[in-house]
């Protein structure tokens, strides 16, 4: 017995490291799935409000910058808004029903700005936290878009902050289509690079050029129609030989990103009502 | 004994905002991300108790943890650094533990020689970066990415740790 008792005062730091390196297999494990990050980011706030205090300044720094940059913007865009609604005059005899039905969408849409608070953009698993949440108005399976382009999927909100899931995150996965021909597949992102992302599930006759521009096709209730997503840079073929991969460009940065919107689709109650009625009437049949 | 454990909270805390603040947000071309955590545990006071030694390794794990968004992996890494670390000085460093005279001599560049102690650094930096990308890739699917990170990301840390070390040797 004493020399059990030894033994244990002696070797006691072994038995500190198993216990240890168990708790910390524990949190690995049990955390590291997609939501475990989100104990992480979310409902820690002392960590969201620190990485606030942090791009708040580090926006403040920047702030000569960003004013000189949009003060130029604004007047490129006031000439534009002079020239174009000259252009609207003419046009507007001339929609073709395409166009008005795009218009007839994105006036269904709401936008929330918001500010990146914190990012990753090293892991397979990325996510970005903004600075806006349920609070605000942001609800989950909301779209968030960047000057650049789409960036990604609202996942979980709480009071001020919610969780996007970005492009860049192999948990995502969004409907985009060719902007010159129409024809749509998923965006999916297979970790690597954070600068491209792989279009899937492409007809082989979309005859898919490099340059193409993809933009997001509207088919989910997330994003409206025709919302730039990156430009095709190369095109391989699907290992189902049936298919076409394109790479695409993405025109996010989100190594820089820092401010987004978030969309709320107004009708998506609609929808969603109407889709549920659909399912209901078929369980009775 | 309390002045020197606020002495090394003290540092721990310095260290955990610069790792926070500044150097979580460098990645040197996609890859070489500091990780200066390592260096608390690497100079921990010789006379401090191994199981010590590893309450600090898992403290400081999981701190950096929470502002990473990394849960287990840096905390699983540090204790294994303080765990080995006793060793890594004797064999290394060449430093044995009764050689300590005062129970807040630490391993420094003054008292280790440039060389022994840029060695000891290195291969615990070393040891903390292989560790923790393969807890974070967790598959040797993409293993060149894997390694060019943790060789980039030895580089850099060892060059920033030598940096501190050399400032906190001035003052």
């Amino acid at each position: 017995m004493a020399a059990l008792i030894e033994f244990l005062k002696k070797y006691n730091y072994w038995f500190i490291f198993i216990l240890l390196e168990v708790a910390s297999f524990v949190l690995f494990f049990r955390f590291n799935s997609y939501q475990g990050s989100v104990w992480f980011t979310q409902t820690n706030s002392v960590a969201a409000k620190i990485n606030k205090i942090y791009t708040d300044v580090e926006a403040f720094v920047h702030l000569d910058e960003v004013n000189s940059k949009l003060t130029a913007q604004n007047s490129v865009l006031q000439m534009q808004v002079s020239q174009l609604r000259d252009q609207l005059k003419d046009a507007t005899r001339k929609l073709s029903i395409n166009d008005r039905h795009i218009l007839d969408s994105l006036s269904g849409y709401t936008m929330i700005s918001a500010r990146v608070v914190s990012a990753s953009i090293v892991k397979n698993e990325n996510y970005i936290v903004i600075d806006k949440g349920s609070a605000d108005g942001v609800k989950p399976e909301m779209g968030v878009v960047g000057g650049g382009g789409v960036v990604g999927i609202v996942r979980m909100v709480n009071s001020h902050y919610s969780l996007v899931l970005p492009i860049i995150n192999r948990n995502s996965r969004i409907s985009c289509r060719i902007r010159r021909t129409g024809y749509y597949g998923s965006l999916l992102w297979d970790g690597g690079s954070i600068y491209y992302a792989n279009l899937v599930g492409v007809p082989q006759y979309a005859r898919a050029k490099r340059g193409d521009a993809i933009e997001t096709s509207g088919y989910s209730t997330v994003f409206p129609p025709g919302l730039f997503v990156g430009k095709v840079c190369d095109i391989k073929h699907a290992p189902d030989g049936l298919s076409q991969q394109l790479v695409v460009n993405l025109g996010t940065n989100f190594g820089n990103l820092r401010d987004v919107s978030v969309f709320e689709n107004l009708h998506k109650q609609e929808i969603q009502s109407l889709i549920e009625m659909n399912d209901s009437l078929n369980n009775k049949l | 004994m309390i002045q020197a454990f606020i002495r090394q909270l003290f540092l721990l805390l310095l260290l955990m905002a610069m790792q926070v603040m500044v150097f979580n947000h460098m990645h040197i071309c996609g890859y070489a991300t500091p990780l200066i955590c390592v260096y608390f545990i690497l100079t921990l006071p010789l006379a401090t108790a191994r199981w010590a030694k590893l309450l600090w390794g898992f403290a400081t794990g999981v701190v950096f943890d929470m502002f990473a968004n990394t849960p287990g992996m840096m905390a699983a890494t540090l204790t294994l650094v303080a765990m080995v670390q006793p060793h890594m000085l004797t064999l290394i460093a060449g430093v044995d533990k009764d050689d300590s005279d005062d129970e807040n001599t630490a391993p420094t560049i003054a008292r280790l020689g440039t060389l022994p102690f840029m060695r000891y650094i290195t291969v615990g930096v070393l040891l903390q970066c292989i560790v923790f990308y393969l807890l974070e890739t967790f598959s040797f699917f993409s293993i060149t990415d894997t390694l060019i990170n943790i060789v980039g990301s030895t580089v850099l840390s060892t060059l920033i740790i030598w940096a501190i070390e050399s400032i906190r040797e001035k003052l």
